[in-house]
């Protein structure tokens, strides 16, 4: 036998996994060579070295230079074994010990010897045991005797079968229910004629699945309506608006006293007046002969600015990316002062001409 | 009589089986109240108030198996506003605990009563050590005994988080209860 198959076979000899026949050789080597047999005595501890007890913290000591300590995940398994199931106590509600918690745990070796070693634990876990059997009869606390028939009283009334159960005293309302308004909004609204059919129809509206998403589509709409696209100059806002809710004088008291035909000329020109507007109003391409819109190029330069953004966003230059964003922001602004016609100049000479007209 | 049955006949106007439902649940909603309130008056204010919430709010529940986590959840609302109105929060160790209000029921013997008085007066004030969220936990879970799905909807929490939070309170509350008293687990 070589040198290295005895030591790769030693501790399967000194278990005792060998056959006979393997023993024989492991033992013949070790006879014919020093330096195996040395191996074999330090592996049995027949070498003569004094034992060595290590010392009682050492095992906590590596665990908080470690992992920190186990005692943390002793408990949580303590009480998930609890949570499992009933726990395996025997003996009197009141006794609660550190063989109790044992025989709940039993199944796992390593949290027993755990809980064997570390008082703490065990301390903690016969807590645990205790207190799985002591907070569900807390549930329930005896409120006063009068209860009953006060909830009574401030429900359906004094009900005649309270009365016979309890004094005559305490079926009397308390205080605080005495003091309480009378009058409930509630049920006055609940009385009016169409209040069924109209809270029926706002809770199949509020109910509706989409009723987020319209309300934010609505809102959105309502929002670029008002506030305008991110690329119109705030400085306009002003203007666009009153253009938007500034209208022509229609005369319709002369207009209806003169014949209903003429009313109906009046209405549809004061409609035809206000689609056209609201179409300039949230118009901001106003398409001339160019074959592109200005919308268009709007568009192909938001897309050039994110590519732009993204890239510098990439590359890690935050600071291009910002400029670049403060640029796309503010860059209409100044384009649509310097251009012969941008949507809000040409709104307003439009609207001017028009007033002026 | 089942709890179904009950209800029925309360939805159908029986002031008897509102009674009894009154009755069988009383002890249960008042407890509740006083984990919030610490307040044996104020506690059987709002015990009141959510029977009357739950007595408005019947029509419109039909599923019985749900009606404990439902009653907690209102008498848990009640208690929540109640709190705010008052503007305190538990007192923190500070309010004397009564022991005939926080004991067993009133039949039980006198022994029995100061044992129990004296269990829960340590568990209150270890419960008030407590971090809020855990102490819902344990009230939940421990006390109530709600299923963790129940837990998660009544604290508009993530089921996992009941799921991870339920043990760890259970772990805090054993050592804050040991913190107080050594022998409570020897």
């Amino acid at each position: 036998m070589h040198c290295t198959e005895f030591q790769e076979r030693l501790f399967e000899w000194l278990e005792g996994r060998l056959e006979a026949a393997e023993v024989e050789r492991m033992q013949s080597h070790a006879a014919g060579c020093l330096r195996c047999r040395e191996l074999e005595e330090l592996a049995t501890g027949d070498a003569g070295l004094p034992a060595v007890e290590p010392p009682d913290d050492m095992v906590a000591s590596i665990m908080a230079q470690t992992t920190g300590g186990a005692c943390d995940r002793a408990l949580l398994l303590v009480s998930e074994r609890l949570d499992a199931g009933p726990a395996d106590v025997a003996g009197p509600a009141d006794v609660a010990g550190p063989a109790d918690v044992a025989g709940s745990v039993e199944a796992d070796p390593l949290l027993e010897m755990h809980l064997e070693s570390c008082a703490e634990c065990t301390s903690l876990a016969g807590a645990l045991a205790r207190l799985q059997r002591e907070l569900p009869a807390m549930a329930e606390m005896e409120p006063d005797p009068g209860f009953v028939s006060d909830v009574m009283a401030a429900t359906i009334g004094a009900a005649v079968s309270v009365r016979a159960a309890a004094p005559l005293q305490e079926a009397t309302p308390a205080p605080h229910l005495v003091s309480r308004p009378a009058f409930d909004w509630r049920e006055w609204v609940q009385g009016l004629p169409l209040a069924a059919p109209v809270s029926a129809f706002f809770e199949r509206l509020t109910l509706r699945p989409r009723l987020a998403f319209e309300g934010a589509v609505v809102g959105t709409l309502a929002f670029v309506l008002v506030i305008g696209l991110p690329s119109v100059g705030v400085a306009e806002l002003p203007s666009r608006l009153m253009a938007g809710v500034r209208q022509e004088r229609l005369e319709v008291q002369s207009a209806v006293a003169e014949n209903f035909g003429r009313a109906a000329e009046v209405g549809r020109a004061a409609w035809t007046t206000s689609a056209s507007r609201l179409g300039e109003y949230v118009n901001i391409s106003p398409s001339t002969a160019g074959t592109r819109s200005r919308f268009a190029d709007m568009l192909g330069s938001w897309r050039q600015a994110g590519v732009e953004i993204a890239s510098h966003l990439w590359e890690g230059e935050f600071s291009a990316a910002f400029a670049r964003m403060w640029r796309l922001w503010t860059e209409p602004w100044r384009g649509d002062s310097n251009e012969e016609e941008g949507p809000g100049s040409r709104a307003d000479n439009q609207d001017g001409q028009r007033y002026q007209s | 009589m089942e709890l179904e049955t009950l209800l029925e006949r309360c939805r159908a106007g029986d002031e008897l089986a509102w009674e009894a439902l009154v009755r069988r649940f009383q002890g249960r909603v008042f407890a509740l109240a006083y984990h919030y309130l610490r307040n044996r008056e104020e506690a059987r204010d709002v015990a009141q108030e959510t029977f009357i919430r739950i007595y408005k709010s019947l029509d419109g529940f039909q599923d019985s198996e749900r009606f404990l986590p439902w009653m907690v959840r209102i008498a848990r609302n009640c208690s929540i506003d109640r709190v705010r109105r008052l503007k305190v929060r538990p007192p923190l160790g500070g309010d004397e605990l009564d022991e005939q209000t926080i004991g067993p029921h009133p039949g039980a013997g006198p022994e029995v009563v100061a044992m129990a008085g004296e269990r829960s007066h340590l568990v209150y004030r270890a419960l008030d050590q407590m971090t809020e969220i855990n102490r819902e936990m344990i009230l939940m879970k421990e006390i109530q005994g709600l299923k963790q799905r129940e837990i998660a909807d009544l604290l508009s929490i993530p089921l996992g988080t009941v799921k991870a939070r339920s043990n760890r309170a259970r772990v805090e509350l054993a050592r804050c209860i040991v913190e107080i008293d050594p022998s409570y687990g020897a």
